[in-house]
Formats: C-alpha cells, structure tokens, sequence
C-alpha cells in the first residue's frame, strides 16, 4: 500500500506542471479510479486545499496519505509529490544559466501551458459532473450556488475563502 | 555558521508556507519581501529568474521557490531545510482536518455544507481556467492544443501524462521548424 501511494504521488509530482488544479485529471486516474478516495472526497480536498495555507499538492498528498495509511502513509505521499520537483529543480539550477533563455525549452512550454488550460478544463467539467447533479437531475439549488459564487468572485472580488465559507452556509440552509 | 542558516532558511519558509492561502502566486510577494528585502538572501534580480524558473519545473510554484533559494543560499542541505519548512505547515494543518473531516463527514450539518461548497469549487475551477487560458492559449497553434487536449482528456480516456508529453513535443517541433519567429515566453497566471 505504502509503495502503491509512493509511486502514484512520485507520478503526479512529476506532471504537475503549471501546479494546481492542473493535476486534478491525474489525481482522478490514479487516486480516484483505485478506489481510494471517491470525486465527492477528492472535491472536499479541493476545498479545503483552498482554505488553508499552502499549495494544492501538498495538502491532496496528505490528506490522501493519512485516509489510506495514517501518518505514515501522509509522509510517504507528502514526500513522494515533492521529490520529482526537488530532483528537477537541483538539475535545472545547475544548468540554470544556460538554459533559461533556450528554445527549445520555451518551446516545451509553448506546448505545454495550452494543455494545462485543457486539464483544468476537464477538471472543471469532472467536478461540476459530481457537484450539479444528483440522481440524473441537475440541482436547480447548486446551479444558484455556482452563479452566485462566480458573479462574488468576478464582480465584487471576494476572496475565495469567504466564497467559500458563504457557499457552506447556503448549503446548510437550502438543501 | 551553516547550522544558523540552515535554521534561518527553516523558519522563514515556514512563515510563508504557514500564510500561502489559495497557494501558488498569492504567495510569490510574500516570498520576494522575506527573501530579498528581510534576509538579503537573493538580488532583486536574481529572484525574478528564480521565480520564472520555479515556474517551469514541474510540481507547486511555492515548492520549487523554496527548493532554489535554499540550493542558492546554503546548498543541497539548505534545500532540503527550506522545502521542509514550506511543506511542514500544510502538512500538520491537513492530517488535523483530515481526521475530524473522515470522522464527522457523515454528519447531516457538514454533508449539507460540503454540497453547498462544491459548486462554489466547480467556480473556482472555471476561474482558473480563464485567468490561465489568457496567457496560454493566445494563437493559431495554441489554441489547436488546447481544443485538442481537452478532447483527448474527456473522451479520448487517454492519460494525462501521454497529453502533456504530446504537447509539449508539439511546442518543441514547432519551435524547430518555425524557429526565427519569436515565441511568446509569458508568464502563466
């Protein structure tokens, strides 16, 4: 088990370019579909992730980690997601200088930033899949929560964390 | 002398992971005034290099910031320091809601607030999506990826590792084949 989680965050590690939501895709196929954690879980680390300090990553490792394998299985996961980045970011120091500006290397990023646009896209649809509908029908009440949240954090700039906490509110009293 | 700076680079990132809301580029001021203007660690300069680079390597933004300065001020031990302090905040915060969320989950009270929250996440999510799209998807080819990407990823079942890989090698040829005109290197927000 330990290994099994060890492996999956080394692998999510090392494609989370661009941080972030970006890796919800991944987190999916390697976290969600072995049955370790279900969409509605993996959505309440999104939220929590976004309440409390910290990057994304680190907070989805180990959480996960600690559910499947106590404090053990949180420093195994929590390990595993930050070691490519530091074995990636030791290399590119080294060579910081003459690479920064070559490229072949803005070229990778060229191609990669779009497809990072394209796996928070798919995250977005995933995730709404799970929070607008349930039973087959789209909830009249969480389509009320996502224009109210979206026009508070477009509009009038609320911060995400009272966004948040608000939508948390308004799901006590409505449903 | 090295023991104290290790220190130092301990106790400064564990500010910062402990105040990094939201994650990511909130905290990139935060990490510039305790840095460069509190310890006098890293030039003004040399910081933006920094960051942009932290930006490249795969994983968290912050992560790879704290990885680099600490390589930068005290070597591979003043990484290890740093990123431990950066990662440390989170991780006791988290393991402490993640026991009481797995035990009162159940709870009718915290069912219903956690329904209300997810899809004030799905916003969040949309909103990342534009705020990114603006300084990533901007021409003809970019926008062929991305179109692409997004097809693979929801009805193709193809990995998202195979897809980044893909794009990134189709950004690279690009590079190849056009490679007098000038690609735009912004950076992501």
């Amino acid at each position: 088990m330990l290994i099994r989680l060890f492996i999956s965050f080394i692998k999510i590690g090392l494609f989370s370019f661009g941080g972030g939501y970006a890796m919800i895709p991944l987190i999916q196929q390697e976290i969600v579909n072995q049955g370790w954690l279900t969409t509605e879980e993996l959505i309440n680390i999104i939220s929590i992730a976004e309440m409390t300090p910290g990057p994304f990553a680190i907070n989805s490792a180990t959480y996960i980690g600690i559910i499947q394998n106590g404090i053990l299985g949180a420093v195994i996961s929590t390990v595993a997601v930050v070691l490519p980045s530091f074995a990636v970011v030791m290399a590119l120091s080294t060579i910081f200088a003459r690479y920064r500006e070559h490229r072949l290397l803005s070229g990778l990023l060229y191609g990669i930033r779009p497809v990072v646009v394209a796996l928070i896209a798919s995250a977005a649809l995933l995730i709404a899949k799970t929070a607008l509908v349930a039973d087959d029908v789209v909830e009249i009440r969480s389509i009320i929560i996502l224009v109210l949240s979206f026009f508070a954090v477009k509009r009038f700039k609320v911060h995400p964390i009272l966004v948040i906490l608000g939508a948390a509110l308004l799901g006590v009293l409505i449903y | 002398m090295k023991g104290k700076i290790l220190l130092q680079l301990f106790c400064t990132f564990f500010k910062i992971g402990s105040f990094t809301f939201g994650g990511g580029y909130a905290m990139l001021p935060l990490i510039e005034r305790e840095v460069v203007d509190n310890r006098r660690w890293i030039s003004q300069q040399d910081i933006v290099d920094i960051l942009a680079l932290a930006q490249t390597a795969p994983g968290a933004i912050a992560v790879n910031s704290s990885i680099f300065i600490g390589k930068k001020v005290a070597g591979v031990w003043g990484a290890l320091f740093a990123v431990t302090g950066m990662v440390l905040p989170s991780f006791i915060i988290i393991s402490i809601i993640a026991v009481y969320l797995h035990k009162y989950g159940d709870n009718v009270m915290v069912a219903k607030a956690l329904k209300g929250i997810r899809p004030a996440v799905v916003t969040l999510i949309i909103l990342a999506v534009l705020r990114m799209g603006k300084s990533a998807v901007y021409d003809k080819i970019t926008i062929i990826i991305a179109l692409a990407a997004f097809i693979l990823l929801i009805f193709g079942g193809i990995s998202p590792i195979l897809v980044i890989i893909s794009g990134g090698m189709v950004g690279v040829v690009h590079t190849l084949l056009w490679p007098r005109k000038e690609v735009k290197n912004r950076d992501v927000d």
